[in-house]
């Protein structure tokens, strides 16, 4: 690869986060119509991001195909399973139901796309509401010109606090790839640039080729997760004895407190103050989870070094090869400003005219090298492991998959001398679509949409 | 105790027991492929039927950790036919386990035996018993029954905290006090929970595990252990430690020179054998293994591969399995393999020719990681095995000579080889290794005599 860092999507360097408005859109063709489809596409191709972006943008276009696609395109079946088996298999298969908990109400039978139902996902970003509508208005004129099928569309954004729908703080302690061996230190969120970008050396030590196809590019692991803020804060509020106790206690299952702040204590006191500095940490002095629960959503996600009390730097080790780049946004309007705790009352996903039955969650999306030793392990191995580091009886409180072995509900608080068990937790939250996408390097996608040789 | 015939003699203070045979169906299979498919087919079948049966029977019995059936093809470059591999982990004792199972297999496949009664059968099956070369039990002397009701107490356990955590004044508690009311409860209880400490070894058991440790030091090779035997010393209290480490350093230095020939032998081997890349297995095979897996949080997997076509090599491989169970009888003890903390019960065997390896295990979570932890903390052992092996990327002294390419040709070399059981029972599926001994460690904190404050928080801690 002549020059990795120009030939990434930007979604690799940057989340747009000066664009905060943004759309996701999956599209679908069939046989006849690829003609069609790839002229579209090579239409759009001078407008997709690659490389570290401009600053001073105002617009940005970012492209990732399914196996599906790929194959309607005429790409040969070589070339994908190249790419590897998750991929070119897809998220939907009943081996992953089983293991990533999309089971009962969150089978993908029930999803609004799928990386079997859509054959691209178009991720556009803008600065302004009227230039994102200006963008997908074209987007979709040349869509209905090719006869291209909208399989679904969601409105995304980054609200100016970064707050997801439950009001907590988004997208602290994410990855960066790092693509100078001289910067890279072990352990810390710079990670080799092969956990994001094919073809690149990993943090396992390991250069691994996807071909042409792949190589320069990412895996993009997206899933639409519907958040019920009302049961949220009513759970929470049902389990505290007043709002700050209430606070206190989903601040322990998500790992921080909302503003984005580490959690401390053993018993409810308020928020601390929000200082940039005090964002980062680690479970060196927290081994037994006194502070940050062991069983709580950031740390099942990111363990960093706490995943063996007596061994924190094998454990940071293990913890480093299974990062993810997250990259995802809230959808949907703000909630009803009474379902938050006063206290969250100022929070921008709150309002007192938000529509309570709006559809409205999280588009998790993530980049990756290798979706079964990133993406499917944190889910499988880390959320939805109800023994997680000796634990018993619950699995990540915020965002579990259905129908997981050994779920009972319970969140343990760590004490000394005796833990807390939350009882009674149920899941608030439910993936309404998922897939597997390739988000190609430039020299892919023109070959991608080069018309076949005959 | 009454000896049982098919216990190996060596290692035998450790339970529970491995037995595997592997024997030959009938009728023979035709020589094409479909008609050996369809055979094998329809013996899964029947096995599939009398499944329900051959579970409530291991269950009945309470002593049966692991059982699986797996019916194999033919298998290139030794002589056997269609064929059945059985595997049990059972616990020492007086029940007649295979006697019970062998009543239910004659009736699962008796169109399929030689045989047609369980007494042939059971001839059967010790004719063509396997000894395992290596066999690794992450609980070594858990029982069936003392796991489940460990596990029991844990419940119970976690229930009473629950009921005191509810009152405010428990932080108060004198700790000691605590403990010893839970205690109380426990011994109380009506529910079948242990109520003492689990025994240690018998003397004379003990003398025998010592003995055999010290055989195991004199072979000059095990210093290819020296990684685990250290970690194993520094298990060891105060002077001793000191002392042993010491006499290790000193005794590694001998055995050096004993060691490096081997080490010569092995990478000009290594060096001068042909590179053969087997390929990956069909899509087909690769869809039908997924669909069996991940249906509990423990899983299991099976696989035949054959060894590299050299004497040399099989030479090489005879020598590592044996010194893989040597680790296993003495410094992979407390609940890994290596580093790898996910493993039940493994066990490796060779055909008497030496060309097949079979190894069998039962692991915790998804096989991914599980492929991973062998590439990543456990590479150490798995590489030097898998080296041997027909198709294995090349090595250097053991080690992926690159790993990139490794990587990938080994996790295919292992879904190439892996076979679906046909059965597979555990007693206990939703147990980690890590949760049985934890629930351990509560018994035994919570019938000891005294805790230090240390030792009791850390107690706590794991409830």
């Amino acid at each position: 690869m002549t020059n990795p860092i120009a030939e990434c999507q930007s979604l690799v360097h940057s989340s747009h986060k000066k664009l905060r408005f943004g759309a996701a859109i999956w599209w679908a063709w069939t046989e006849e119509n690829v003609p069609h489809v790839r002229e579209t596409l090579a239409s759009i191709f001078n407008q997709v991001n690659f490389g570290i972006p401009d600053s001073k943008r105002t617009q940005a276009l970012q492209i990732a195909f399914s196996a599906q696609g790929l194959t309607l395109l005429g790409v040969g079946e070589d070339a994908i399973q190249a790419c590897g088996r998750s991929f070119s298999r897809g998220v939907t298969t009943a081996r992953l139901n089983r293991a990533l908990g999309d089971r009962d109400e969150a089978d993908p039978l029930h999803w609004h796309w799928t990386d079997q139902t859509a054959h691209l996902l178009v991720l556009v970003y803008a600065n302004s509401n009227e230039h994102l509508i200006d963008v997908c208005d074209n987007l979709d004129k040349l869509r209905a010109q090719a006869n291209i099928r909208q399989v679904h569309r969601l409105t995304i954004s980054l609200p100016e606090d970064h707050r997801e729908p439950f009001g907590f703080v988004d997208g602290i302690s994410n990855i960066r790839p790092s693509f100078d061996k001289s910067t890279k230190t072990r352990g810390s969120d710079l990670v080799a640039a092969g956990e994001v970008v094919l073809g690149l050396k990993d943090e396992l030590g390991v250069t691994e080729s996807k071909g042409w196809l792949g190589d320069g590019g990412s895996f993009l692991v997206g899933r639409q997760i519907q958040q019920d803020v009302k049961r949220f804060w009513q759970f929470w509020e049902e389990k505290g004895s007043d709002q700050e106790s209430a606070v206190w206690l989903a601040s322990k299952a998500m790992g921080r407190w909302p503003n984005g702040m580490p959690i401390s204590g053993s018993a409810p006191h308020p928020q601390p103050t929000y200082d940039p500095e005090g964002l980062a940490f680690d479970f060196v002095e927290d081994q037994y989870g006194y502070q940050c629960p062991i069983g709580s959503h950031i740390r099942r996600a990111n363990p960093r070094n706490g995943l063996d009390p007596h061994h924190p730097k094998r454990s940071a080790r293990i913890s480093a090869t299974h990062r993810l780049l997250r990259r995802g946004r809230k959808y949907g309007g703000p909630a009803p400003s009474e379902w938050f705790p006063e206290i969250l009352a100022e929070t921008t996903v709150a309002s007192p005219h938000a529509d309570p039955d709006a559809d409205r969650g999280l588009l998790f999306i993530c980049l990756v090298g290798d979706i079964a030793r990133q993406f499917e392990f944190v889910q499988q191995t880390w959320l939805n492991n109800s023994r997680f580091v000796n634990l018993s009886g619950g699995v990540d409180p915020i965002s579990p998959g259905q129908h997981l072995f050994g779920d009972e509900g319970i969140f343990t608080i760590p004490h000394n001398p005796l833990r807390q068990r939350i009882k009674g937790l149920q899941s608030f939250t439910l993936v309404r679509g998922g897939g597997y996408f390739l988000l190609p390097s430039k020299s892919a996608m023109q070959r991608i949409l080069s018309p076949p040789k005959d | 105790m009454k000896k049982s015939p098919y216990i190996q003699d060596n290692g035998d203070w450790r339970s529970p027991a491995s037995f595997t045979s592997w024997i030959p169906l009938h009728p023979s299979p035709s020589e094409d492929k479909a008609g050996t498919n369809e055979l094998k087919e329809r013996i899964e079948a029947s096995l599939t039927k009398f499944q329900d049966q051959i579970v409530s029977s291991c269950e009945e019995m309470g002593v049966v950790h692991s059982c699986r059936m797996v019916v194999t093809p033919p298998v290139e470059k030794e002589n056997y036919a269609l064929g059945l591999l059985i595997n049990l982990i059972y616990d020492k004792t007086e029940v007649p386990v295979l006697e019970r199972l062998c009543h239910i297999l004659v009736k699962a496949l008796g169109e399929f035996l030689q045989t047609q009664t369980h007494e042939g059968l059971r001839a059967l099956l010790y004719r063509h018993h396997f000894p395992h070369k290596t066999l690794f039990l992450a609980n070594i002397n858990r029982s069936v029954e003392e796991i489940k009701q460990e596990q029991q107490l844990y419940q119970f356990l976690q229930h009473e905290l629950d009921h005191l955590t509810q009152q405010d004044d428990v932080k108060n508690h004198d700790m000691e006090a605590l403990r010893l009311s839970l205690r109380q409860k426990v011994v109380d209880s009506e529910l079948d929970l242990p109520r003492k400490q689990a025994v240690e070894l018998p003397v004379e058991t003990r003398k025998r595990k010592r003995w055999d440790l010290i055989r195991t030091l004199s072979n000059p090779i095990i210093i290819g252990l020296s990684e685990d035997i250290y970690e194993t010393i520094g298990r060891l209290n105060g002077l001793k430690r000191i002392l042993v480490k010491i006499t290790f350093i000193l005794y590694q230095i001998v055995a050096l020179l004993f060691a490096v020939p081997f080490g010569i032998g092995v990478l000009l081997t290594e060096l001068f054998e042909k590179d053969v890349d087997t390929g990956p297995p069909s899509k087909e095979k690769l869809d039908r293994i997924e669909d069996t897996e991940d249906h509990y949080p423990k899983n299991s997997v099976t696989l035949i591969f054959p060894v590299k076509y050299t004497w040399i090599r099989r030479m090489i491989m005879n020598a590592v399995l044996s010194q893989a169970e040597k680790g296993c009888r003495h410094f992979w003890t407390v609940g890994k393999l290596v580093q790898i903390n996910t493993l039940h019960f493994a066990r490796l065997f060779l055909t008497p020719s030496r060309k097949t390896m079979i190894f069998m295990s039962d692991y915790d979570g998804g096989l991914d990681r599980y492929l991973d932890d062998f590439l990543g903390v456990g590479q150490r052992a798995v590489v030097a095995i898998s080296s041997s092996i027909h198709g294995c990327p090349p090595t250097r002294l053991f080690k992926p000579a690159n790993m990139s390419i490794f990587r990938t040709r080994w996790r295919m070399l292992i879904r190439r080889h892996q076979y679906i059981d046909a059965l597979w029972y555990s007693a206990y599926p939703d147990l980690e290794v890590d949760q049985i001994m934890n629930h351990h460690f509560v018994r035994q904190g919570l019938f000891a005599d005294h805790l230090s404050t240390e030792e009791l928080t850390s107690w706590l801690r794991k409830l």
